[in-house]
């Protein structure tokens, strides 16, 4: 798996190129910029999950915080490239803290995944009551239920009455999408990417060695935040609404189904998982014979049943044989259940 | 004198719901020394042990290390005192290779070039070159052993706590530890929790020998085996 | 004088509400360990199922305390056997499995019975008290909690089945050894769970509209009570629904009931941060 960042940078340039030239040939642009925006979605959580062991149940939070980010500060500041940035830091920043007192709490499991779950529905049932006059953040009405319409939308820099949307909104989101997707893997390859995996396989020992495994996770958590934060905001700039179903536990749902099916424990499994299901999802929503949220479930049940890895890994092992074997996904039954059990059995 | 005096557990005690692991332990140690913490299982050594890695919080009492109290610590701040740790079931990380388990340890302290010149000296003094790029989960037991003590030395203690080192090892592979023990010795401090009596005969200087989580006897390691209530609370056991 | 009766009985209901909600997953994690994300949805099929048989014109109280839990324990068996028995020890693949289970149940609630919201009239009609009125069905809400907390506390603590469960649950070998068929065990723990939570689906109905998504208003508090309970099944449902309930309450006297809500979610957050491992993991371990 040690190849060269250059090697890595110009095969990721090129897969981008031929699919950015490649998808709109059999699939409108409008699909692919929400496509791609799921990916960048299901990439921050099969980050935090797959390579700092992180399984949070509502990364749809960090989804609508950057989205409602984006939308109240358009309004506020009437430009779209300070929202933008802030859409980026502001849920980093809320996930740094929320993550913070969760891992400092050392919470795990069962108890990480029903807070962050329960974290995302005060977010959905708070801005659901937020139809008020008094629900204002300066200029903007948080709108209940209703959402938040009509924000100022990205716009080239130098020309604000050039509008970013369109086809030119789906190859932003997809050239943002390769460099965020370049960026993690870069981050993994770093010194802290390899301490940050080291946790992820055995938290005790990196304590050992002197590091601070709730400081490493809260830094996780953090960019995972920014990340999702990041694909909200050009959710919002797609949609050109923002609305409290962007919390709801279907949302969280969804995120969890994508790096489920694409396999948890690779990067480029997320994006294929959300990518496929988001694809059909919108296939499924042109008919009304079946319900949507009932072939969602389905796969999810049957994707943990038959494919705890995922379909990426599957097919990597198919063509390669070995080589991923290390990047094995961090939810892989047996080792995890063999790791709780020498854990309880050091105490 | 007391400048020398590198670890000191004061009245420490333990209770899990009721039983007593640890009763009001006191022990000192010396700088240099290399002490084993002998005793029948239940006895509290490993309770002790861990107290003293971060790995358990005493219900009272202190633990005072380099004259600076750190009862319930984390065991990162323990670490990061300067103090390496192997746990009695090998604590390693079983999806990374061996080298990238001692590289982990070897980088927190150091910069990515330092790191990899410790990780191969390490290699080579371990005898660990043949193995350097395989996963760990797919290592035998007693390999394990052996490379968790390699993530211990790239930390580059100056006290070094072993639980159960010679458990599962093969003839060779306990040599070999032996022989590291003893070069260990030559620059740190070392706490060894063992079973094994032939590989206590063959190491020890100091003995404390724990029972029914008090200290029984503290001697010299011949005094110590030939003591008969020690040979009596081992046999006891045994039978 | 009157005022404070009300408040009483207020802070009374919102704590049976949340034992009404939360014993079928409480019984279920305390004794297995294993956490149902498709609970809410087991609960809105329980009132499905009350509302389908009152209007088929059997009596309410049958539809609501009878139809209601059975038809959710047969479809909890089905679930067991199709799902849950191949990934017991597997904490966090149940909560990922069930959770597509709740998906596909509200998928087919909204394909069966639509997307709107339906419900059935109380059947309790109200009373004054000095200057206020009450729910009587309220009332009869507090008496079903205190029930259904006597049942599952008879049948764990003084029936053969109840001490078998709880040492199977303890310790599966040794349970084996004795000739106790465990996976026999933990099916019938998953039905009674799940019998449990139809009941709740039934006693729910008639205060809530329903909808297919009706789940989701259950699953959130449902969770952090027994969560926050730890893992002793009665004295931790107890302790965290008297405490969430409470504050829930008191804060929606204040504010409004949407407030209280997320008063009481925040509260868990907080009191799980600072009991890692519940209430029950803290001070009132070895209870049932």
């Amino acid at each position: 798996m040690i190849v060269s960042g250059a090697k890595e940078i110009i095969t990721t340039v090129i897969v981008g190129l031929v699919l950015a030239y490649g998808l709109p040939l059999g699939i409108d642009t409008f699909t692919l910029t929400v496509l791609s925006i799921y990916a960048l979605l299901g990439l921050s959580l099969g980050f935090i999950w797959g390579f700092g062991g992180i399984l949070c149940f509502g990364q749809a939070a960090f989804f609508g915080l950057g989205a409602y980010a984006y939308a109240i500060s358009a309004i506020n500041f009437g430009t779209p490239w300070i929202p933008f940035f802030l859409a980026i830091i502001i849920p980093a920043i809320i996930a740094a803290i929320f993550g913070g007192m969760l891992f400092f709490g050392r919470l795990n499991d069962v108890y990480l995944a029903v807070l962050t779950l329960v974290f995302t529905l005060i977010l959905y049932k708070f801005m659901n009551v937020t139809a008020g006059e008094e629900y204002v953040i300066g200029k903007a009405r948080l709108g209940g239920y209703n959402g938040i319409p009509g924000f100022e939308t990205l716009s080239l820099p130098w020309d604000p009455s050039e509008y970013i949307y369109g086809d030119s909104l789906f190859y932003f989101s997809f050239t943002l999408l390769l460099v965020v997707y370049l960026g993690l893997r870069w981050l993994l390859r770093s010194p802290f990417g390899r301490v940050m995996i080291g946790v992820r396989e055995n938290e005790l020992r990196a304590e050992l060695m002197g590091y601070d495994v709730r400081l490493v996770k809260t830094a996780v958590f953090a960019i995972g935040g920014g990340v999702a934060g990041l694909s909200g905001s050009l959710y919002a700039n797609w949609a050109e609404i923002v609305t409290p179903n962007l919390f709801s536990l279907g949302q969280s749902a969804e995120v969890i189904i994508w790096v489920i099916v694409g396999g948890a424990g690779t990067l480029f499994g997320p994006i294929l998982g959300a990518a496929i299901m988001g694809y059909l999802k919108f296939l499924l929503g042109q008919q009304s014979l079946i319900d949507n949220t009932l072939v969602l479930g389905a796969v999810l049940v049957l994707a943990v049943l038959l494919l705890p890895r995922g379909i990426f890994p599957v097919i990597v092992d198919a063509f390669k044989r070995r080589g991923w074997k290390r990047r094995a996904p961090a939810n892989r039954p047996p080792r995890g259940r063999r790791r709780r059990r020498e854990r309880r059995d050091e105490q | 004198m007391n400048n020398s005096i590198v670890v000191e557990a004061r009245d420490l005690t333990v209770r899990f719901d009721g039983v007593v692991a640890l009763d009001a332990v006191n022990l000192k140690l010396q700088k240099n020394e290399l002490r084993c913490l002998i005793g029948p299982n239940g006895a509290g050594k490993s309770t002790f042990f861990k107290c003293l890695a971060g790995m358990q919080i005493p219900t009272s009492g202190e633990m005072i290390v380099k004259g600076e109290p750190t009862t319930g610590f984390d065991p990162y701040r323990i670490a990061r005192l300067g103090i390496g740790i192997k746990t009695q079931v090998p604590s390693v990380m079983n999806g990374l290779s061996v080298k990238e388990n001692i590289w982990l340890a070897a980088r927190r302290t150091n910069p990515t070039k330092r790191a990899n010149k410790i990780v191969s000296d390490i290699l080579d003094r371990l005898n660990l070159g043949d193995l350097a790029s395989l996963e760990v989960s797919t290592l035998a037991h007693g390999q394990r052993q052996i490379v968790e003590l390699g993530i211990v030395l790239a930390g580059d203690p100056w006290l070094v706590l072993l639980d159960e080192p010679a458990a599962g090892l093969t003839g060779d592979e306990v040599e070999r530890m032996i022989s590291v023990i003893k070069e260990i010795n030559d620059y740190a401090t070392l706490i060894v929790v063992e079973h094994d009596m032939h590989f206590i005969r063959r190491i020890a200087k100091m003995v404390t020998v724990f029972h029914r989580g008090r200290v029984l006897i503290e001697e010299d390691v011949d005094t110590v085996l030939s003591d008969p209530v020690v040979r009596d609370v081992y046999l006891g056991k045994r039978q | 004088m009157d005022y404070a009766a009300v408040v009483i009985v207020e802070i009374l209901y919102g704590i049976s509400v949340l034992v009404i909600i939360s014993a079928g997953l409480a019984v279920v994690f305390g004794m297995m360990r294993v956490i149902n994300l498709a609970h809410g949805e087991f609960i809105t099929l329980g009132g499905y199922a009350a509302i389908t048989a009152h209007s088929l014109g059997l009596p309410i109280f049958i539809s609501i305390l009878i139809v209601a839990p059975v038809v959710v324990a047969v479809f909890g068996l089905i679930v067991e056997r199709l799902i849950v028995r191949f990934l017991y020890g597997r904490l966090i693949n149940t909560m990922l499995a069930t959770w597509g289970l709740s998906l596909l149940m509200i998928g087919a609630m909204t394909m069966i019975f639509g997307n709107t919201t339906t419900g059935i009239p109380t059947p309790i009609s109200g009373f004054t008290l000095g200057r206020y009125q009450m729910s009587g069905y309220n009332i009869f809400v507090i008496i079903m909690a205190i029930v259904t907390v006597l049942i599952v506390y008879g049948v764990l603590k003084t029936t053969r089945a109840g001490l078998i469960a709880r040492g199977a649950m303890q310790n599966p070998e040794m349970a084996n050894a004795f000739g106790y068929n465990t996976s026999r065990i933990y099916m019938m723990t998953f039905t009674a769970g799940a019998a449990l939570s139809g009941l709740a689906g039934g006693v729910m109905a008639p205060l809530v509209g329903l909808n297919p998504a009706s789940g989701a208003n259950y699953i959130a508090k449902a969770f952090i009570t027994v969560i926050s309970g730890g893992t002793s099944v009665v004295s931790g449902m107890l302790s965290s629904a008297t405490l969430f309930g409470s504050v829930s309450q008191i804060v929606t006297f204040l504010s409004t009931s949407v407030i209280g809500e997320i008063a009481l979610l925040v509260a868990a957050v907080v009191l799980l941060r600072l009991l890692p491992t519940g209430i029950t993991g803290r001070f009132l371990k070895d209870r049932v």
